[in-house]
C-alpha cells in the first residue's frame, strides 16, 4: 500500500492510540515510543518524536492529558504525561466510535 | 558537521522547525528528556542520532505534523513582524535624515532656488498658510508613523514569543 494511505490511517487513529497508552499509567515520551514499537505493529512501530510530540501537545492543550516533570531518586528528571478525567471520557467515546466505525467499514467492504 | 553534544543536536533540529518559540521550548524539553532516557538505556549519542536521523530529517517530521496548524500560522506572523520591524526602523531613520527641503517638497510645499552673485539661495515656499501642526506633520509625520509601526511590529513579535 502506498505510504500516503498508510499515513492517513495512522493520523486518524494516533490520538486514540496515545490516549489509550497513557491511560494505562503515567508515562514519558521515550517510554511511549518503546510501547508503540513493541505493540504497535507495522503501523506504529517506527513512530518518531516528530510525529509523537505534536499530538501529545494537542491532547495536553485540549485538557485530555497533563504533564509534570518528575525526578526519581538518583535518576534524571523526566516529563511524565497522565490522562485527565476529560481524557478518559473522550477515550471511552473514541473507543465506542471505533467499534461502530469498524462495523460500518466491515459491512461496506463485504458488499 | 555532526553535532558533538545533545544540546548541539537539539539546537540544530529546533533551528529547522517552523513553529513559535513557545512550542520550540516544549519540544526542546521533551527531546532533552528523551535523549537522556536513551543514554541511560545505554545508547551513545551517535546511535541516538542515527536512530532519530539528521537534524533536517528530524525537523522535517515536526514540520509535516505542524503544517496547517495554528502554531505554524503564529510562526509566520512572528517571522513577518520580526522582519518588518528593522525595515520600518531604517525607513523611519532615512526619512528623518532626508533634508527638510526634500520632505517639504514631498509633503508640504515647494522649494525654489535662485542664483545670485554670491551663490545659490534656497527659498522655501509653502502652497498656502500652514499651521504649526501642519508644518510639524509635513516634516515629521511620515518618519514618526514608520517608527510607530516598527515599534508595533517589535511588540507583536515579543508578545507572540511570550504567549505562543
Amino acid at each position: 500500500m502506498e505510504e500516503k494511505y498508510r499515513q492517513q490511517f495512522k493520523k486518524g487513529a494516533l490520538e486514540m492510540v496515545l490516549l489509550s497508552v497513557v491511560a494505562r499509567g503515567k508515562t514519558y515520551g521515550y517510554e511511549i515510543i518503546l510501547t508503540l514499537n513493541r505493540r504497535g505493529g507495522p503501523l506504529f512501530q517506527n513512530i518518531r518524536e516528530g510525529t509523537l510530540y505534536p499530538v501529545l501537545y494537542r491532547l495536553e492543550d485540549a485538557g485530555l492529558l497533563t504533564s509534570e516533570v518528575l525526578a526519581p531518586p538518583g535518576g534524571r528528571a523526566k516529563k511524565y504525561y497522565r490522562i485527565t478525567d476529560a481524557g478518559r471520557r473522550t477515550l471511552a467515546q473514541m473507543q465506542q466510535f471505533w467499534q461502530e466505525y469498524k462495523r460500518c467499514i466491515d459491512d461496506i467492504m463485504e458488499v | 558537521m555532526a553535532p558533538k553534544t545533545r544540546e548541539q543536536y537539539i539546537r540544530q533540529i529546533l533551528r529547522r522547525i517552523r513553529v513559535t518559540d513557545g512550542v520550540k521550548r516544549r519540544i526542546r524539553a521533551d527531546l532533552l528528556a528523551d535523549i537522556a532516557a536513551k543514554q541511560d538505556a545505554g545508547q551513545t549519542l551517535a546511535q541516538i542520532q542515527a536512530e532519530m536521523g539528521s537534524p533536517d530529517r528530524a525537523a522535517a517530521e515536526f514540520n509535516a505534523a505542524y503544517d496547517g496548524t495554528p502554531a505554524r500560522r503564529w510562526y509566520v506572523w512572528q517571522q513577518a513582524a520580526k522582519a518588518a520591524a528593522p525595515v520600518l526602523l531604517v525607513l523611519a531613520v532615512l526619512c528623518l535624515a532626508a533634508s527638510p527641503a526634500v520632505r517639504m517638497a514631498l509633503f508640504g510645499g515647494s522649494v525654489g532656488i535662485i542664483g545670485g552673485a554670491d551663490g545659490p539661495t534656497s527659498i522655501y515656499v509653502t502652497a498656502g498658510p500652514q499651521s504649526p501642526v501642519g508644518s510639524f506633520l509635513a516634516l515629521y509625520g511620515l518618519p514618526l508613523a514608520l517608527l510607530a509601526l516598527a515599534v508595533l511590529c517589535l511588540a507583536a513579535w515579543l508578545l507572540i514569543r511570550r504567549i505562543r
